[in-house]
C-alpha cells in the first residue's frame, strides 16, 4: 500500500520531469509545438485518436492545396516509444520544412508533395520517459496480464534500489546463462555452452521480486499493447506485448485506417529498430512463389537497394546495430500489407565504429548523384536545386560540436588502440560486444549511461545472491537533444531524395488518326519518368489501389462516340522506371456506325472530347489532354 | 406454482369446452383470463357440469377430467409472444420480436444492442438465462446467425431459440434446469444491413455476402460503381443466356429452364452470360464492383490473412465494425464455453480447423466428435465435417477465431440440406443438383422458384434472354420446411449447451493427522463432456486456470497439491501460495482431486473457481469429523513436523 502510495506521489511529479535527458519534448511542449506548425497555412493538424489515458494522437499534414489528392510520403516518428528520438527528428523536420521554407527541399515538398507526419504514434508508452522511477515501456497504457494467469500485472519491475531509474538485475547461479564479459566487467555476456563458455548468472534486464510468491521473478509487468507488435504481419499471435488479436489497439488502429483512408501514400519512413535502410532486406526468390509473401520480392529489391544507398551516403556512417526482424512491425507491415515502399530507420545510435573505419564522407559522390538523378527527372522544381549544394547549407552549431568530438573521440580511440593492441574481444554474443563500445562511447561522451552493480536483498527469496545496476533506460537509444538538428537535417536531405523518385508521367506521343471516313485511331504513350515504378511488386500482389485511370470526357458528360478497341475508362496498374505504355483506341466516327444501343454515334463530336488522367500517387492534379 | 398451473389450465379448458370453442387459446385480453381463472376455482372441486352432460353415454364427464388442449409436441402451445415460423422477417419485425420478448420475460432475458451498423441498424444481443441478474455468472452459450446475411434463415433459427427458450422455460424441466445453469447470449443477425437489402432490394440467392462498405473491388478509383442490375424489375438478379451453338450449355431435357452443361459429342444451344447486368462505368466489364466487397467472415484474427491470399479478408483483422463489434462483446465475456454460428447452405456440422496443416489436439477431437455425430443423429442428411478437410481452406474465419484464440468449442451450421428436397439418402452433394431443385420447384413450389426465361435487348450482347431462380429459393427452405429446420438445429445447440463444463464439489473430506494439523481432500468434478480447458486452450494460456482456493479462519495451509487420480500417488505441487491450488484443467466427464495440509481447526471452506465451469463452494465442519488414522496419515505427519509444526 505504501508503496502504491509512494508510487502515485512519484507519477504525480512526474508530470513535470523532464526525463532522463533533458530537452526532449513531453505532451504538453509536443502539444504546444504540434499547435505553433498549425499556425501556418500549409499545416494541417489533427488528432487521429484519444489514446486509453487521453492522450492525442497527431497527424501533420504538410503541403499546399489538395494534399489528400497529391502523392504522400508518411514519416512516422517513435515506433517504438521508448526511442524518442524518432518522434524528435520527425517533429524537427517538419519545423525545418515550415520555417525554410525557401529551401529547395522544403518547396519542393510543399509544393508538389504531400508530407504526412505522426510524431508519436504511441504517446502513452512515450510517456514512461518523463515518470520516475524511468523505465523503458514499449506497450500502450491497456492492461494486459503478460504471464496470462488471470492476474494483472501482479509481478512488475521496480526501482529496488530507489535511484528513480528502473536497471538490470543478475543473480548469481551457476545454472545461469550469463557471464561477465572479459573486456568490461560492466558487462554481462550470454554465453554458449556448445563454445565451452559457463555461466555465473541470471540477467533480468527489469528488476524486481517475487511480489506475488509464485516463484517466478517479474513474469508480470501489465506492459501494455505494443505498437510495433500489434500490425498484422507475421503477428506473434499470445506473445507479450503483442495484444488480444491484430490491430487491436486504439493507436494502431488509428493508424492503419488513416493509412487505407488515404491512397495516395505513395511511401514510408518510420523510425524504428528494424532499419531496413542500414541494413537493406535482401531479396527472397522464394517470396516470389510462396503463397504468403514474408520476404522481400526480388522486383522490388533493387529499388529498396538504391534507396537504401542513397540513405547511407546521406548519413555518412556505417556501423548502425544490426536490424532485429519484425514480428507485428510496423515498418514490414506498411510493406507487406500495405503495399507501399516502407523504410525503416533507427535515426540514431551510439557510434563504435572507430572514425578511420567509417567511410569517408561522400558528399562529392552524393551531389553527383543527386544532379544525375535530377536530370531524370522532369519535375521543374527538382532541377532547380541540382546545381545547388543538395545537402544541408550551413553546418548548424550542433554539427559543429560533432565534429568536435568526433576528432576528439579518434584520437582518444586512438590512445586506446595503442594501448590494447590485439583489439576488442569477440565473444558468442554480439549484442554485448556492441554494449562494450557503445559503453565507452559513453565514457568518452560523459554520458551517464551504467549503474554500478550493487548487492542487495530479494525480499522473498532471502537465498539468493542479487545485484542491482546495469544499463539505464533510454541512454542508449537517445541521443543528446543537441544532436536532433543536425539529424533532422540529414533525415530532410533523404526525405527529399526519396519523394523526388516517385513515379511520375510525361505524355510522349498523342496522335489522332483518321482510319477510314468512319473510324478513327487515338494513340496515347506515356512514359514513367520517374525512379520508382508505379507501384512496388508487393503493392501489385496486395492489390493496392490506385493506378492511373484513364478516362474519356466531353464536355456535356455524354459521350458521343462508340469503341472498336479499347473503353472509355482504363486503368494501368504498373509501369516500371522509365518504361512507356501505348494506349490506343479505335472509335467509331460516322453515323453509319452503330456498335450497340446506347452508344449511338453522332456524325461530329459536338462538345470537345477529352481524356482525364487521374491518380493520386502519381499526379498532384487531374490532367487533361484534349483530342481535336 | 400451482396458481398458475390452474391459469393456465383454466384457460385452455374455458376454449375447449364445446359451445365455447370460439375462443381461440391465449389471445385473450388480461380482464378476461381473470375472470375464468375465477370460474375455475369451482370447476376443480369436482362438479359436474351439465353442459357437457352427453344424452347416451352412461357415464358423465367431468370438468375435472377434461384436460387442456391438445398439446403438440414442439412448440410452447400458448405463447405470450405469438410468432410464425413459416417465413422470413426483416429488421422491423426481428427488433420488434426481441422487443416483444423482452417485455414478456423481463427477469430471463435483456436486449441490448451492440452498436450500430454501417447503415445505423442496431446488432441486437438478447441475453437469456433464469434470473437475468446472475447472467455474467453462469457459463454461456453463444449463437449467432446472418454474418453472411444472404444466408438469411441463419437469423430464423436463432429467433426460433430465442422464443422456444424463452416460452418453455416454465414447462418443461430440462428446459428450466438449463437456464438456471447456462446463460445463452443470441445474436440473430451480424450484418444486418445487408440482411435489409438482401430482403428489400434487388439481388440473387448469394447476394449480398458482404456488408455494404464501399470498397474499389476493380482497383479504378471508384467504389461500388457497376453492380448488377434488375432488368426484369422482379426483384431477383437472375441469369443471362444467348443462343449460341457453341456457348457449351444446353436445356436439360426434362425441365428445360435449367441449363446444363453439354457433354462431349452433343450439340450446345446457349452460351451463358453471367447476372444481369450492363456495363455501366464503361471499362469494358460486367458487374465486375457491386457492393461491398469483403467477407466478414474472413476477417476475424486467427490465421488472417490478407486478400491477395484469402479474398475477403478485407483491411486487417476486425476491420469490420460490425464484427469487431461481436468480437469484443465475445472478449467481454470470457465465460462462453461453447458457440454456434449459423450459415447456409449444404446440411454440414462444420467445426475447424480452417487450415489444413493445423491440427486440432486429439483431446479437443474427442470433444467435437462426440458433439457433432450427436447432431448427425439428430439433424437428418446434415455431415458432421472439418472445413480444410472436408469443405475448403479458409482463413479469418469466426468458428476458428473461437476455438483457437478464445478456447471456445464453436460449430458451424451450414442451414438447409438437399436432403430434405426428397428425403432420399442417395441425394448427392451438398448444393443438390439443378434437376433436383427443378423437379422439386416443379412438383412442390408448383413453379413458383424459377423466373421463366424472357427475351431483352441487352446493350452490349444484343438479343439475350433472362430467367433463372428466385432469390427466394435454393439456399434457402420453403415456408414448409423452415420451422423443422429452426428446431432441429435448436436442438443441436441446447445439447452443446447443455455439455458446457459444470463444475461441482463431488465429496470433502478433512482428516485429523495429530491435534491440529489436517489434511483436507477435495474431489472436484466436472460432470458434462466439455473440459474447462481445452487443450488448446492450456497450450496457448487462453483461459487462467481453474483455482481451488481453502479458506480456513483459524489456521494456516502447509501445503497444497492436486493429483488426476484420489490417491495422490504423484501429486501436483503448487508454486505460490499453499491455499491456492491451480488446476490447468478439469477434464469432461472426469475430475480432480485437490489436498491440503492445514494448521488449524475446522471449519474448513473451499471454493473452486472456474471461469468456464462455474464455482462451487462447500464447507467442512467440524461436527464431520471421524478419526481415522491409517500409518499413511502418519507419515503424513511427520512430514509436517519437518516443516516446524510442533506436535
Amino acid at each position: 500500500m505504501l508503496e502504491l502510495l509512494a508510487l502515485l506521489t512519484l507519477t504525480l511529479i512526474g508530470l513535470d520531469d523532464p526525463g532522463p535527458l533533458p530537452g526532449y519534448s513531453n505532451d504538453q511542449k509536443l502539444a504546444e509545438r504540434v499547435n505553433k506548425l498549425a499556425e501556418s497555412e500549409a499545416v494541417r493538424v489533427t488528432s487521429l485518436a484519444k489514446t486509453l489515458e487521453g492522450r492525442d494522437l497527431w497527424l501533420l499534414e504538410l503541403g499546399y492545396d489538395e494534399a489528400k489528392s497529391k502523392p504522400a510520403l508518411l514519416i512516422v516518428g517513435d515506433v517504438e516509444p521508448h526511442r524518442l528520438v524518432g518522434s524528435e527528428i520527425a517533429l524537427k523536420m517538419a519545423e525545418d520544412i515550415i520555417q525554410n521554407r525557401d529551401d529547395p527541399r522544403a518547396d519542393y515538398l510543399l509544393r508538389n508533395r504531400t508530407v504526412y507526419i505522426i510524431p508519436r504514434p504511441n504517446p502513452d508508452g512515450t510517456q514512461a520517459f518523463f515518470q520516475k522511477p524511468y523505465r523503458e515501456r514499449h506497450g500502450n497504457a491497456r492492461p494486459t496480464d503478460d504471464d496470462r494467469d488471470g492476474e494483472t500485472g501482479e509481478d512488475g519491475p521496480l526501482d529496488l534500489n530507489h535511484d528513480g531509474w528502473v536497471t538490470w538485475m543478475r543473480i548469481e547461479d551457476p545454472a545461469g546463462d550469463y557471464r561477465v564479459h572479459p573486456d568490461d566487467p560492466r558487462v554481462m555476456q550470454k554465453v554458449d555452452r556448445s563454445k565451452g563458455e559457463v555461466g555465473t548468472h541470471f540477467v533480468y534486464r527489469e528488476g524486481g521480486y517475487d511480489q506475488d510468491e509464485d516463484g517466478l521473478i517479474v513474469e508480470d509487468g501489465s506492459l501494455g499493447v505494443a505498437f510495433n507488435r500489434n500490425f498484422a504481419f507475421r503477428y506473434p499471435y499470445f506473445g507479450v506485448g503483442a495484444g488480444p488479436h491484430q490491430v487491436s489497439e486504439i493507436e494502431t488502429r488509428a493508424v492503419a485506417d488513416f493509412m487505407f483512408d488515404h491512397p495516395n501514400i505513395v511511401a514510408v519512413l518510420s523510425f524504428s529498430p528494424e532499419d531496413n535502410l542500414m541494413h537493406p532486406w535482401k531479396a527472397d526468390p522464394a517470396a516470389a512463389k510462396a503463397e504468403i509473401k514474408e520476404g522481400l520480392l526480388p522486383d522490388d529489391a533493387p529499388y529498396f537497394d538504391a534507396i537504401a544507398k542513397e540513405y547511407r551516403d546521406i548519413l555518412g556512417r556505417d556501423d548502425c546495430p544490426p536490424s532485429p526482424k519484425g514480428a507485428g512491425s510496423f515498418s514490414e507491415w506498411a510493406y507487406f500489407h500495405y503495399g507501399r515502399w516502407s523504410f525503416a530507420a533507427r535515426g540514431w545510435w551510439i557510434p563504435t565504429e572507430e572514425p578511420s573505419k567509417v567511410k569517408d564522407a561522400p558528399d562529392a559522390a552524393h551531389g553527383e548523384k543527386t544532379a544525375a538523378k535530377n536530370a531524370s527527372t522532369n519535375e521543374p522544381r527538382a532541377s532547380q536545386t541540382s546545381p545547388e549544394k543538395p545537402q544541408a547549407p550551413e553546418p548548424e552549431p550542433s554539427a559543429a560540436s560533432d565534429a568536435k568530438e568526433v576528432t576528439e573521440k579518434e584520437t582518444a580511440d586512438k590512445d586506446k588502440e595503442k594501448d590494447a593492441e590485439k583489439g576488442p574481444t569477440k565473444t558468442s554474443d554480439p549484442d554485448a560486444d556492441r554494449l562494450v563500445k557503445e559503453l565507452r562511447y559513453c565514457d568518452q561522451n560523459q554520458r551517464d549511461a551504467f549503474v554500478p552493480w550493487q548487492r542487495g536483498e530479494m525480499p522473498n527469496h532471502p537465498e539468493l545472491r542479487v545485484e542491482v545496476g546495469g544499463i539505464k533506460p533510454f541512454v542508449l537509444d537517445n541521443p543528446p537533444i543537441s544532436e536532433i538538428p543536425g539529424l533532422a537535417d540529414k533525415h530532410l536531405t533523404f526525405a527529399h531524395a526519396l519523394a523526388q523518385k516517385f513515379p511520375a508521367i510525361k505524355v510522349e506521343r498523342k496522335e489522332v488518326e483518321s482510319v477510314r471516313r468512319s473510324f478513327g485511331r487515338v494513340t496515347l504513350v506515356i512514359r514513367n519518368v520517374g525512379a520508382l515504378p508505379f507501384m512496388s511488386k508487393m503493392g501489385q500482389v496486395n492489390n493496392i489501389p490506385p493506378t492511373l485511370r484513364l478516362e474519356w470526357k466531353s464536355s456535356d458528360d455524354k459521350l458521343p462516340i462508340g469503341f472498336v478497341t479499347g473503353h472509355a475508362r482504363v486503368t494501368l496498374n504498373q509501369l516500371g522506371a522509365g518504361q512507356k505504355h501505348e494506349f490506343e483506341w479505335l472509335i467509331g466516327v460516322t453515323e453509319s456506325y452503330q456498335m450497340n444501343a446506347q452508344m449511338k454515334f453522332q456524325p461530329k463530336p459536338k462538345p470537345p472530347l477529352s481524356i482525364l488522367l487521374h491518380s493520386p500517387t502519381i499526379l498532384p492534379r487531374t490532367e487533361r489532354i484534349a483530342v481535336p | 406454482m400451482l396458481f398458475t398451473y390452474l391459469a393456465l389450465t383454466a384457460l385452455l379448458l374455458a376454449a375447449d369446452v364445446p359451445g365455447d370453442a370460439a375462443k381461440p387459446a391465449g389471445n385473450e385480453d388480461q380482464t378476461e383470463k381473470k375472470s375464468i381463472n375465477f370460474n375455475l376455482k369451482i370447476s376443480t372441486k369436482g362438479m359436474n357440469v351439465p353442459g357437457n352432460y352427453q344424452e347416451g353415454t352412461s357415464k358423465p364427464i367431468y370438468w375435472r377430467d377434461i384436460l387442456a388442449p391438445y398439446q403438440v409436441m414442439g412448440a410452447p402451445p400458448a405463447p405470450k409472444v405469438p410468432m410464425q415460423w413459416n417465413r422470413y422477417h426483416d429488421h422491423r419485425e426481428m427488433t420488434e420480436f426481441l422487443q416483444k420478448l423482452a417485455e414478456a420475460y423481463p427477469l430471463q432475458c435483456k436486449l441490448t444492442s451492440l452498436g450500430k451498423s454501417y447503415r445505423g441498424l442496431d446488432i441486437w444481443v438478447l441475453t437469456i438465462t433464469s434470473d437475468i441478474r446472475k447472467a455474467d455468472e453462469r457459463t454461456a452459450m453463444l449463437i449467432d446467425g446472418g454474418i453472411h446475411a444472404n444466408e438469411i434463415q441463419a437469423t430464423e433459427v436463432v429467433l426460433y431459440t430465442a422464443w422456444y427458450l424463452l416460452e418453455m422455460q416454465r414447462q418443461n424441466p430440462f428446459i428450466a434446469d438449463l437456464l438456471r445453469e447456462r446463460t445463452f447470449y443470441l445474436i440473430p443477425a451480424q450484418s444486418p444491413d445487408s440482411r435489409w437489402h438482401h430482403m428489400h432490394l434487388r439481388n440473387s440467392t448469394h447476394s449480398p455476402r458482404t456488408g455494404l462498405r464501399p470498397r474499389d473491388d476493380d482497383n479504378d478509383g471508384l467504389f461500388d460503381e457497376d453492380a448488377p442490375n434488375d432488368f426484369d424489375r422482379n426483384g431477383s438478379i437472375t441469369q443471362m443466356r444467348v443462343r449460341d451453338p457453341n456457348g457449351g450449355w444446353k436445356s436439360h431435357p426434362e425441365y428445360p429452364e435449367v441449363m446444363v452443361r453439354v457433354k462431349p459429342g452433343e450439340k450446345g444451344e446457349f452460351r451463358l452470360l453471367g447476372e444481369e447486368g450492363i456495363d455501366i462505368d464503361g471499362d469494358g466489364k460486367i458487374n465486375e464492383d457491386g457492393p461491398g466487397y469483403y467477407d466478414p467472415n474472413r476477417n476475424f484474427p486467427w490465421q488472417w490473412q490478407p486478400d491477395y491470399v484469402q479474398r475477403g479478408a478485407d483491411r486487417y483483422p476486425l476491420s469490420i465494425p460490425e464484427q469487431r463489434l461481436v468480437a469484443d462483446f465475445v472478449m467481454a465475456h470470457p465465460k462462453i464455453a461453447g458457440a454456434q454460428s449459423y450459415h447456409n447452405t449444404g446440411g454440414m456440422i462444420l467445426r475447424g480447423p480452417g487450415i489444413k496443416e493445423l491440427k486440432h489436439d486429439p483431446r479437443d477431437l474427442a470433444v467435437y466428435n462426440t458433439l457433432g455425430k450427436y447432431g448427425e443423429g439428430i439433424l437428418p442428411g446434415y455431415k458432421y465435417m472439418e472445413v480444410a478437410t472436408d469443405l475448403y481452406e479458409m482463413r479469418g474465419g469466426e468458428h476458428d477465431w473461437l476455438f483457437d484464440m478464445r478456447g471456445i468449442f464453436a460449430f458451424v451450421n451450414e442451414l438447409f440440406t438437399p436432403f430434405n428436397l426428397f428425403r432420399d439418402p442417395n441425394t448427392k452433394g451438398f448444393f443438390s443438383d439443378s434437376a433436383d431443385l427443378a423437379r422439386f420447384n416443379k412438383r412442390l413450389l408448383f413453379d413458383q422458384g424459377f423466373v421463366p426465361w424472357k427475351a431483352w435487348r441487352h446493350p452490349f450482347y444484343g438479343e439475350v434472354e433472362i430467367g433463372g431462380w428466385r432469390k427466394e429459393w435454393t439456399r434457402q427452405p420453403p415456408s414448409f420446411l423452415l420451422e423443422e429446420e429452426c428446431h432441429r438445429n435448436m436442438a443441436f445447440t441446447l445439447y452443446h449447451a447443455y455439455q458446457m463444463p459444470k463444475i461441482e464439489i463431488q465429496k470433502l473430506e478433512a482428516d485429523k493427522l495429530r491435534d491440529d494439523v489436517w489434511m483436507v481432500t477435495a474431489t472436484i468434478a466436472n460432470t458434462r463432456l466439455i473440459p474447462t480447458h481445452a487443450a488448446v486452450d492450456i497450450k496457448r494460456k487462453l483461459t487462467p486456470p481453474d483455482i481451488a482456493e481453502l479458506r480456513t479462519s483459524n489456521g494456516k495451509v502447509l501445503a497444497g497439491m492436486w493429483s488426476d487420480e484420489p490417491f495422490f500417488e504423484e501429486p501436483q505441487k503448487n508454486k505460490g501460495k499453499p491455499e491456492r491450488v491451480r488446476l490447468p484443467n478439469i477434464p469432461g466427464e472426469n475430475a480432480r482431486y485437490v489436498r491440503w495440509i492445514v494448521h488449524g481447526k475446522p471449519p474448513f471452506t473451499v471454493e473452486v473457481r472456474s471461469i468456464k465451469g462455474g464455482n462451487a463452494t462447500e464447507t467442512f465442519e467440524a461436527s464431520q469429523h471421524v478419526d481415522k488414522r491409517s500409518p499413511l496419515l502418519k507419515s503424513i505427519f511427520e512430514w509436517a513436523k519437518t516443516r516446524g509444526v510442533d506436535e
